[in-house]
């Protein structure tokens, strides 16, 4: 999966990956991050183990994170500032849809 | 104490992952706890109390050594027991009580990418094994050849049957 260096190639993000990049822009590990997805998106997104695996390692190979320690072969990843860039771009899509979907709303009601 | 061991044998074709999941979990429950995987399909069981554990398979044919205890740690840590290891298929346990996700995948993402892996294995691994099979050819006495061809046929119509399944289950997670 070789990707231009575009950064919006990158977008739009899935729920699991965005949730993913937004707890590495601190240094974390995975047991501790699957228990923090869990509590801020108030238990819509979980993350098997299978899946944060294939994250990790998808968002390494494309160096969106990167490993900066490994202890008893427990690794910890941090965001790059490429990584940074991408969550910046998908957040503001973001915001154009939630901008949107209130629109509607607002007509409806 | 000495474990009581119980033996099994039972096919499963790769795309039957869930049933898998499922017969080993009525084991559990029956006080048959998986104890090792060996190759093509023989299943050591420990007796014991029945027990509801879940099981879950992923699939991992090409870790390195490294990554291998990276990925087993990880799992490891969100609480699965690693039981072993058959062509790849690697075996995982938890109890049923605990309250994170009794699923290892949880997303259309990384489902999709796990049944591309099996079909990259059986779709290298079969041509490799024909190519050996056909460059023993000249070796075979004639009588045989009618009997390899027969046999050549057979597995090659397996081999297409299992990606034409793996292909199709791809597709269903895509469709999600």
């Amino acid at each position: 999966m070789v990707k231009t260096e575009d950064p919006v190639n990158y977008l739009p993000l899935s729920e699991t990956t965005f949730y993913t990049m937004i707890c590495l822009v601190e240094p974390m590990h995975g047991y501790a991050l699957m228990q923090k997805v869990k509590d801020i998106s108030q238990d819509t997104v979980q993350l098997g183990a299978g899946t944060l695996y294939t994250i990790f390692s998808t968002l390494e190979k494309e160096a969106l994170i990167e490993m900066i320690s490994e202890a008893d072969r427990r690794k910890t990843y941090k965001l790059t500032p490429k990584g940074m860039h991408v969550l910046r771009l998908q957040i503001q899509r973001l915001h154009i849809m939630v901008a949107n979907g209130q629109q509607v709303v607002n007509q409806l009601s | 104490m000495i474990q009581e061991i119980a033996h099994k044998s039972k096919w499963f074709w790769p795309w039957q992952d869930d049933k898998e999941e499922t017969w080993l979990e009525q084991m559990s429950k029956q006080g048959l706890h998986l104890k090792q995987v060996k190759i093509w399909g023989g299943y050591d069981f420990i007796k014991a109390a029945p027990k509801d554990y879940i099981y879950r398979l992923d699939f991992r044919d090409s870790l390195k050594q490294k990554d291998k205890e990276a990925y087993l740690h990880l799992f490891t840590d969100l609480g699965w027991e690693h039981i072993g290891e058959m062509n790849g298929w690697q075996y995982f346990r938890r109890e049923s009580q605990s309250e994170e996700t009794q699923e290892l995948f949880t997303d259309a993402d990384s489902k999709i990418q796990k049944y591309r892996r099996i079909l990259t294995w059986v779709g290298l691994s079969y041509p490799s094994y024909l190519v050996i099979f056909v460059a023993l050819w000249s070796s075979y006495p004639e009588w045989a050849m009618w009997l390899t061809i027969a046999i050549i046929l057979l597995t090659s119509t397996i081999w297409l049957l299992m990606s034409v399944k793996l292909w199709q289950r791809i597709n269903q997670l895509k469709a999600l």
